[in-house]
């Protein structure tokens, strides 16, 4: 099994086997414009620090073997269910700032099913809880007049229920 | 720099915002609008796919969901699938309509603005008849915000409509509005103009809606209570003008009216944008639903709307329901079908216009036979049909020209895609049951016949003429002269015919008569079986269906047959009922005792009664004095000392030797007293509650006991020595058959025969010639 290198953006070098670097689409297409043969050069990536990466391939190494995700971009087996399988949540058992790094690495490395279980774990944050205890969690100032929020409940009365 | 949610971007917060279960939970999306400025405009961004409209709703959402789209035109581009449902609040007889039917949806001036706009506008919206502005303006009628709705939601490919019930506007007539309130609203509507206080409503209310530029504050009930409206829930619903239903534009709704525009004779039509995409239209409330819960869903006019909707361009799943004929009001496509006779007679392939549909279902559909061809005659491509008709309206009569206009266009359908239920039965899973007894018995349609079972299925290419071509060579080939060693003799009245074919094989599978040429005759008396003998004659795999009169109970069928086919009876008929008696009981019966030298076989039980006196053992004041008589008249003699043999519920096999026994003189004198009740007096003392009638004759009963006499088969010890039954003989340990039966004496009966009675396997192959 070949390996290849993957350059952080604070420059740590990480060796990684081809096929777990393949569960990321980015990279996947990389190795196949250059022709495979990546063994003597890491692969910059330089929206990522090391931690993140290290997380991220941590993630890649136990789905290696997962079936490929549905190609349809608006598959709506993707967004039935915020279930998430049980190794995935402990997994995601991080702090805000490390859920949202993995988010964005996901995104730009294009791991759908790793963006996903992302997402999926900040909506269960989300989910049941009031605008208030919404600001609360995230940390988010509330902008609003009360007006505003006013407006808002009124235009949205239909969903009531 | 720590990194929080609000730093994402927005395609990763919409990303995130597409988990919370969409509009259907909705909360979680209320409540990330506001929460704050940002996630309210990512949310806004979240596209509805799936909504569920709720109609009459008692907080008025129908009518805050369009004040919404109002707002946010583009928020329904992405729904995919629209789900109307009719709250029972709408049914007047319903205590919650208390508390909904009463209130009026009210505008503000804003929103009146808008929808100026748009019913103005070069948008899709102006496609909406002005009427149907009216209605929705007025707020009165939520119904009319389904079209409005489907204006904006262009990539719909799933609608249902739902079970609309109606109830009201089955009372109600509208007329040009008369009060001077509505003149009002509809003047403000029209020009945007000053507007007096609304009757109902205080001056302060109205003036807030309509100087308000805002979003009027509907109380969260919605809207307003509008005591001009009380009448709905007080049962006044005939005084009602004002509900702005369609009018002069035949049975319909608004969805019906706003459809398209344009004619299929001009260009075709033009449809709203929420229907050009569909594939899935659903005109009621579940397409699975069987033909008995189809109760309350209001009628709509077939000849004005059913050929744009079939018509649809990209339709392939229809279920319509309670479509039905109006007087005066044909299919809209009465020159369409003189195009496809064109067609057909000139082979001129020009522009017809035909459905895409794939499979059309049409529920309670009271529609006239001739439509429903028509109807087939725009289809091309279906794969499957349903028709059940309504069941008062459902009598079609004979379905065939509407079997072979489907067939005729479209090549893709199979013969057991077809299902055309008419009155008086249901199917459930493939099985047909039958109603109850009564006049009005059911039609058993051969269409249903599903390739399960054993009757191999013609291509699609089937054709009435094959099947007759087909059905005449092979009654020659099984013509009377070639001889069969079995005949069975089914009496048939109203009973299951995938029961009877169940038990049709059950009887086959008996080893001794495996092995037999059989020779299966149906006797139906259900007269609407007439038209059908063919396929009953088919799904049963049986060789001849006998349309009866009923006439003498099953005896009167057993007599036709043994008259008609006196000369050329099978060496045994087996003689029963569609319903055999005490089934499991029958088949062992056979199964221990039919062997070939059976003379006859009783299947139900034995009993014996004497002939001075020959009472029924079952009930003893009955006293049977025909019996002893049908005695005398068959063997010619007076009735003998030792009593007389009864059997009971007609079900036995006589061989041809043993039934010749009696003449066919007196089969047909019998036979014509049972029709006729020829010569019978009527001792009412004697029989109590069996009448002399011809359906449910004293006589006819005699004659159910009496066949073993008609058989001379005259041994009473066989009422005890059967009753215990399987006798085995002392010596050689083996069955006594003959303790159960009359056996043919070898030799002298039937000479050395039996070889040729009982010859090899001659299977007959029924069901396996090809069309």
């Amino acid at each position: 099994m070949s390996t290849i290198k993957l350059l952080s953006s604070d420059n740590a070098e990480l060796a990684v086997d081809k096929e777990v670097a393949e569960r990321s689409i980015l990279i996947k297409n990389m190795l196949e414009d250059v022709g495979g043969d990546m063994s003597d050069q890491a692969i910059p990536i330089p929206n990522v620090n090391e931690a993140v990466l290290r997380k991220v391939i941590e993630w890649c190494e136990h789905h290696k073997s997962d079936p490929p995700p549905p190609a349809d971009e608006d598959s709506d087996s993707r967004k039935k269910s915020t279930d998430i399988e049980e190794w995935d949540q402990k997994f995601m058992q991080v702090d805000q700032e490390m859920l949202f790094e993995i988010i964005l690495a996901a995104n730009y490395l294009d791991i759908k099913p790793l963006l996903d279980v992302g997402c999926k774990t900040v909506a269960n944050m989300i989910k049941g809880k009031s605008p208030e205890e919404i600001r609360k969690t995230f940390n988010i100032q509330n902008d609003f007049t009360p007006e505003e929020e006013d407006q808002i409940r009124r235009e949205n009365e239909w969903a009531e229920e | 720099m720590m990194i929080q949610i609000t730093d994402l971007p927005s395609e990763l917060l919409l990303h995130i915002f597409r988990f919370l279960g969409g509009y259907n939970k909705h909360y979680p999306i209320i409540n990330c609008k506001l929460t704050c400025k940002r996630f309210r405009d990512v949310a806004q961004n979240l596209p509805i796919r799936a909504f569920k409209l709720a109609l009459f709703h008692k907080h008025q959402l129908e009518w805050k969901f369009t004040r919404y789209l109002l707002n946010h035109p583009d928020s329904c581009n992405q729904l995919k699938r629209l789900n109307v449902k009719w709250c029972k609040h709408h049914d007047p007889t319903s205590q919650v309509a208390r508390h909904c039917i009463r209130k009026r949806w009210i505008w503000t001036k804003q929103e009146l603005r808008l929808l100026k706009n748009f019913s103005t506008g070069p948008s899709a919206t102006s496609q909406l008849t002005p009427d149907t502005y009216t209605a929705i303006v007025l707020g009165v009628n939520a119904e009319a915000l389904v079209p409005f709705i489907l204006c904006f939601a262009g990539n719909l490919e799933y609608f249902r409509l739902g079970e609309y019930h109606i109830s009201v506007p089955k009372a109600v007539t509208y007329v040009e509005p008369s009060s001077p309130s509505q003149a009002e609203v509809l003047e403000y509507y029209l020009s945007d103009d000053a507007l007096l206080p609304q009757e109902g409503i205080s001056a302060d209310e109205w003036s807030e809606a309509r100087d308000g530029d805002e979003n009027h504050n509907h109380d969260r009930a919605g809207g307003r209570r509008d005591p001009q409206l009380d009448g709905y829930v007080a049962g006044t619903l005939t005084q009602r003008d004002d509900i702005h239903f369609p009018q002069g534009r035949g049975k319909c709704l608004w969805f019906h009216v706003n459809m398209c525009t344009g004619d299929i004779d001009a260009g075709g039509y033009c449809y709203l944008p929420g229907l050009v995409n569909v594939k899935t239209l659903i005109l009621g409330e579940n397409e699975r639903r069987m033909a008995w819960e189809l109760k309350k869903t209001a009628d709509w006019s077939a000849g004005r709307y059913l050929a744009p909707i079939l018509f649809l361009p990209r339709l392939e799943f229809l279920y319509v329901e309670s479509c039905s004929s109006v007087v005066g009001e044909p299919l809209g496509f009465g020159n369409l079908k003189s195009e496809e006779e064109e067609e057909e007679e000139g082979d001129d392939k020009g522009n017809v216009i035909t459905s895409k549909v794939r499979i059309l279902k049409m529920h309670n559909s009271k529609m006239t036979l001739d439509e429903l061809v028509a109807a087939a005659g725009v289809t091309r491509d279906l794969v499957d049909f349903e028709a059940y008709p309504n069941y008062i309206y459902g009598k079609l009569g004979d379905t065939r020209p509407l079997v072979e206009a489907l067939r005729r266009c479209n090549a893709g359908l199979e013969l057991d895609m077809i299902s055309i239920m008419r009155k008086g039965g249901e199917i459930l899973n493939g099985k047909f049951y039958a109603s109850d007894y009564s006049d009005d018995v059911l039609i058993w349609d051969p269409f249903m016949i599903t390739t399960n079972t054993a009757v191999t299925l013609g291509p699609p290419s089937f054709s009435f003429q094959h099947l007759a071509t087909a059905l005449t060579l092979q009654t020659e080939l099984e013509s009377p002269e070639s001889r069969a060693d079995l005949d069975i003799v089914i009496s048939h009245y109203n009973e299951d015919f995938t029961e009877l074919k169940s038990i049709i094989a059950d009887i086959q599978k008996i080893p001794v008569i495996k092995r037999l040429k059989r020779r299966i005759y149906l006797y139906t008396k259900n007269q609407h079986n007439f038209n059908h003998t063919d396929y009953i004659t088919r799904f049963l795999d049986i060789n001849h269906t006998i349309v009866a009169k009923n006439e003498g109970r099953e005896g009167g069928t057993y007599l036709k047959h043994i008259i008609e086919n006196y000369d050329t009876l099978a060496r045994h008929t087996l003689f029963m009922q569609a319903a055999p008696h005490a089934f499991s009981e029958f088949l062992e019966t056979l199964s221990t005792y039919f062997y070939e030298d059976t003379g006859v076989l009783s299947l139900g039980p034995y009993q014996r009664c004497s002939c001075g006196a020959c009472r029924d053992p079952y009930n003893h004041p009955i006293v049977w004095n025909r019996v002893p008589e049908i005695y005398t008249l068959t063997h010619e003699k007076f009735c003998p000392k030792s009593g007389l043999l009864l059997t009971f519920k007609g079900q036995m096999v006589a061989s041809n030797k043993h039934i010749r026994k009696t003449k066919i003189e007196a089969y047909e004198r019998i036979y014509d007293t049972l029709r006729y009740s020829l010569n019978l007096d009527r001792p009412a003392a004697i029989w109590g509650f069996y009448e002399e009638s011809v359906t449910n004759p004293y006589f006819g009963h005699s004659l159910e006991r009496s066949w073993m006499t008609l058989f001379h088969c005259v041994r009473p010890e066989l009422a005890r020595t059967c009753e215990r039954n399987r006798q085995l003989d002392r010596r050689s340990g083996h069955l006594r058959r003959d303790a159960c039966q009359c056996v043919m004496k070898r030799g002298k009966d039937n000479g050395g025969a039996q070889l040729e009675l009982f010859p090899k396997i001659r299977s007959i192959q029924w069901g396996n010639f090809s069309l």
